[in-house]
């Protein structure tokens, strides 16, 4: 099969076989369509079938000689048609005319009637309608006489001319058409046409009657019209039968088709098979040609052929051009008389037509197989670099637009929007139904655009609120923004994410720098305990010199005080980055300021201070850590201890109002206070900073960090000499 | 005459300790590290050890396990180390007491002293019914004595009835509003901060370092409890 697939033998005798299988079924649907077409296959007799053909014929030569007549023609030159002659009768179904004489005939024609002589329309409608009538065997209607009564006058004159001239031919009509009938294979025919005899003779007697009584009350009506009716004859009803003699020449059309159509009748069923065999064989050897396309001796791929070189569309327009050239040549021919040389004709264009359409098949066959058919179309090519330019200038607008700057880029956009505007308007017109509708459409679609840039612009600027009020874990989604709105969307995202990294990074070094103090302060404590043990146990030794002594109290005050010193810087740096458990718990303040209280009882009095504690009666509760509450209370004592005047009064206040818990201490200091609250509150400030003998400056730093870890807030106020530190916190119930 | 065996990698608070504790009579045994104490354990009889945390080749805190597995000698920590989770660490592994660097020589010796009385005399000593005992801390109800670590402690009335007030209720926090009511048997008025005046002054008489103690322990914001007695301490 391969073999046979890649043989070009194989294919140029499947070509050849298909075209002559083409031919065959052609020639057989050609006769099978004429048999068809006269009723070959729907079981008429052979003479059925050539009644079907010929009686349209002889009628259409029939009506030409009808025409002639009613014009004047004389009836003997008119009969000169091959082949066929008619009869005249007057509406008394007399014989005016007899074409037949003593020929012999095929076939008879149903008897048509006509109106003589047709001046006008109105006759040859009447005609026209005389004729649908007649067939049906109705007598005519008499409407047909409004348009006749004006003739009336003259009708006798006019009548008398011709009937003379038909008057001779009368009685030998009748004889001759009798004595046919018995003619052999006639019989049939004279039967069949015998039927509509009988209503010819009630049809112009039916004409006449309703002459009579239309048009005598058109005479009394209108006499004077009588100059101008007298130039139209009235027309007197006749009818015609045509005959189609037995002496039809050989050489003419009837006799021929009259031949094939016997022919095909004789072999109608054998002409069908042939046709089918012939399709089905031709279709068989097209299947092979299509499956064999593209296939070559030696090659395993699909090859191209010289067709293939020329675009698909092309070829396929080239074919179709030739078709219809062809087509019209068909066409063309058709005119005329049939002939055997037509015959020929026709299976020719017919065989060029097979082979063109064969070609392009093939052609189509291999590019299928290929698989270029739709890319090696020309118009198809054409259209992609259409469409790629058209990228390529859109990119090219896209990119020049982008490298803009954005007041020149929106700038050029909207006057782009303007102009084209502008364009439409000039081009449309700015009235008009078209115009308006697309300006609706056009504003719509922008405003749409601007309110989804609105849009856009609504969530930057929600997401700028937000990460400006410190919500750096804020996201924008960029993901259905374009253009700058998206640049800034992302900026904005890189904002945050640029601040979370800096808290991040500061955390993490603060972290790191409590880590440092914590480890440092351990590898301090080591050799200041020998420090302070060593200068312990000097104050010990019996030293006699005095400045000795002296020296030695410095060394032990000092170095107490670097104690003191290193645990505040540990506990301040904790207590600021946050690095302690906070175990929060019920608090009773009340109670934590009596137990205060309690503790600095002794020191306070050792300096001459008196402490006034006010607090509710109900106790107050907030949510606290206790050791952690406490040492913000020890330092703020420890701080009135050190920095209040002695000999004035200390007031310790507690008060629980709108859910909030306030504990006020307030004091009057001992020396100037210069500098405001908040820089109290930094670390390793003091207010007075010769005094050097005691704190290490960070006990208000680690309170307020303290208070801050737990929820509360510490606001501390310096009112001239009065010193006032407010503690806040929620109170629960 | 006690061994006690101080344990430092610092030669010069290891020789600061032992000029404070020869002098008091009990002889010091030297030590570097974890291992050179352990070493010396298994020569000599110790019947105290001071040992610091952060030292070369053994920690403190290992040395403490160690030791544990065979020896019930009273051991007190001494460390720069004072965060709360390294004593609460320390303790639970199994030290008696624990000093932070820079320390008071007072108040270790005054540690040293309780831990040997506790541990040489008081051992499985147990009084009449209407004792109460917390750790060294004992209050005799019938004779209104009370003992720390064996050593007799004087008392005013009101701080007796306090302390043995909390002694009677272990672990419970009482307000000072309570203790006044329960003490003073009349309604506080505003007096509460004496309680706590008398509690500090309790914590004088009782505690070695008042400002860190061991029994009476205030409850910031609540009141004050007794601390009940630890598991692995000698009674």
């Amino acid at each position: 099969m391969k073999n046979l697939k890649s043989s070009s033998l194989a294919k140029i005798l499947a070509f050849i076989l298909i075209l002559a299988f083409a031919a065959v079924m052609f020639i057989s649907f050609m006769g099978v369509g004429v048999l068809y077409s006269y009723g070959g296959y729907s079981g008429s007799s052979l003479e059925g079938v050539l009644r079907n053909y010929l009686e349209p014929w002889c009628v259409n030569k029939m009506l030409n000689n009808m025409e002639g007549y009613r014009y004047g023609a004389d009836p003997e030159e008119l009969d000169s048609t091959i082949g066929m002659t008619f009869t005249i009768y007057d509406q008394n179904k007399k014989v005016v005319y007899d074409g037949l004489g003593s020929q012999s005939y095929m076939l008879e024609t149903s008897p048509y009637g006509f109106w003589y002589p047709a001046e006008d329309s109105a006759a040859y409608n009447a005609w026209m309608w005389e004729e649908e009538e007649s067939r049906e065997g109705i007598a005519p209607i008499p409407s047909i006489s409004p348009d006749i009564q004006t003739a009336v006058i003259q009708a006798e004159d006019a009548l008398s001319s011709p009937q003379p001239t038909a008057e001779p031919a009368v009685t030998p009509s009748q004889e001759p058409q009798t004595s046919a009938s018995p003619d052999g294979e006639n019989s049939g025919l004279s039967g069949s046409m015998s039927s509509p005899e009988p209503s010819i003779s009630p049809a112009p007697t039916a004409a006449a009657q309703t002459q009579e009584p239309a048009a005598s009350p058109a005479l009394t009506a209108e006499p004077n019209q009588s100059a101008y009716v007298e130039a139209a004859p009235v027309p007197v009803r006749y009818s015609m039968v045509g005959y189609v003699l037995d002496t039809v020449t050989e050489n003419s059309e009837v006799a021929t088709m009259t031949k094939i159509i016997s022919v095909c009748f004789a072999y109608s069923n054998l002409l069908l098979g042939v046709m089918v065999a012939g399709a089905l064989l031709a279709l068989a050897c097209f299947a092979f040609l299509m499956a064999a396309a593209g296939h070559r001796k030696g090659c395993e791929e699909i090859q191209s052929g010289i067709t293939e070189r020329l675009p698909f569309d092309v070829l396929t327009v080239l074919v179709a051009t030739a078709g219809v050239i062809l087509m019209q040549l068909l066409i063309g021919f058709s005119y005329g008389d049939a002939n055997a040389a037509k015959l020929v004709a026709y299976v020719l264009i017919f065989e060029a037509a097979a082979a063109l359409c064969l070609w392009w098949c093939i052609s189509f066959a291999r590019r299928l197989k290929i698989g270029n058919v739709i890319k090696s179309c020309i118009s198809i090519r054409l259209l992609l670099w259409c469409w790629r330019v058209f990228k390529k200038l859109m990119d090219f607008v896209g990119r020049t637009l982008k490298g803009m700057a954005l007041i020149p880029r929106a700038s050029v956009i909207i006057f782009g929007i303007l102009f084209i505007e502008f364009l439409w308007i000039v081009g449309f017109g700015a009235g008009g139904g078209f115009m308006l509708f697309s300006w609706f459409i056009e504003r719509s679609v922008l405003v749409l655009l601007t309110l989804y840039v609105l849009l856009c612009m609504k969530k930057l600027l929600k997401a700028g609120k937000e990460i400006s009020q410190g919500n750096m874990d804020y996201h924008v989604d960029t993901g259905k923004m374009y253009g700058p709105l998206r640049e800034h969307g992302e900026q904005l995202n890189r904002i945050s994410e640029g601040m979370n990294k800096a808290v991040n990074s500061r955390m993490k070094s603060e972290h790191f720098k409590t880590e440092l103090i914590t480890n440092v302060s351990h590898d301090i404590k080591t050799p200041l305990t020998s420090i302070i043990n060593y200068v312990d146990l000097l104050e010990k030794e019996e030293i006699d010199n005095e400045k000795a002594k002296e020296y030695i109290q410095v060394l032990s005050r000092q170095s107490a005080r670097l104690k003191k010193l290193i645990d505040d810087l540990i506990e301040a740096s904790k207590a600021s980055t946050g690095n302690l458990n906070v175990n929060l718990e019920r608090c009773e303040l009340g109670v934590l300021i009596d137990q205060s209280a309690g503790e600095y009882a002794e020191k306070l009095k050792a300096a001459g201070l008196e402490l006034v504690i006010t607090k509710p009666e109900e106790p107050v509760v907030i949510m606290a850590d206790g050791r952690h509450m406490w040492r913000v209370f020890d330092n703020l004592l420890n701080n009135v201890c050190k920095y209040a005047m002695a000999g004035t009064r200390v007031y310790l206040n507690l008060d629980k109002a709108a859910g909030k818990a306030t504990v006020t201490f307030r004091n009057i200091s001992a020396s100037q206070l210069n500098i405001s609250g908040e820089e109290l509150m930094e670390r390793f400030v003091r207010g007075d900073s010769s005094r050097n003998t005691e704190g290490s400056g960070l006990g208000l730093s680690i309170a307020r960090s303290l208070v801050q870890l737990q929820n509360g807030e510490l606001e501390l106020t310096v009112d001239g000499d009065l010193f006032k530190v407010v503690l806040r916190f929620k109170a629960i119930d | 005459m006690y061994n006690i065996l101080v344990c430092d990698d610092e030669k010069d608070i290891v020789s600061a300790l032992k000029i404070y504790l020869e002098p008091e009579g009990y002889r010091v045994l030297e030590a570097y590290n974890g291992q050179e104490a352990l070493d010396i354990l298994d020569r000599e009889q110790v019947h105290l050890i001071l040992l610091d945390i952060m030292m070369p080749k053994m920690d403190g805190i290992s040395t403490v396990s160690k030791l544990r597995e065979y020896s019930n000698v009273p051991v007190i920590l001494l460390t720069a180390k004072s965060e709360d989770t390294d004593k609460v660490l320390g303790l639970n592994i199994g030290a008696d007491d624990y000093i932070t660097k820079p320390f008071n020589p007072l108040e270790v010796l005054a540690r040293v002293r309780s831990q040997l009385r506790r541990y040489m005399r008081l051992g499985g000593s147990s009084s009449g019914e209407s004792t109460l005992n917390i750790g060294g801390l004992s209050l005799d109800d019938g004779s209104k004595d009370v003992t720390v670590d064996g050593e007799p402690v004087s008392l005013t009335p009101t701080e007796y009835e306090i302390l043995k007030l909390l002694m009677n209720n272990p672990g419970r926090v009482f307000s000072p509003r309570e203790i006044y009511k329960l003490v003073w048997k009349d309604e506080p008025y505003g007096a509460e901060s004496t309680v706590a005046v008398h509690i500090r002054h309790l914590r004088e008489k009782v505690e070695i370092n008042p400002a860190e103690p061991r029994y009476i322990k205030a409850v910031w914001g609540q009141g004050y409890k007794m601390e009940r007695g630890k598991k692995n301490e000698k009674s």
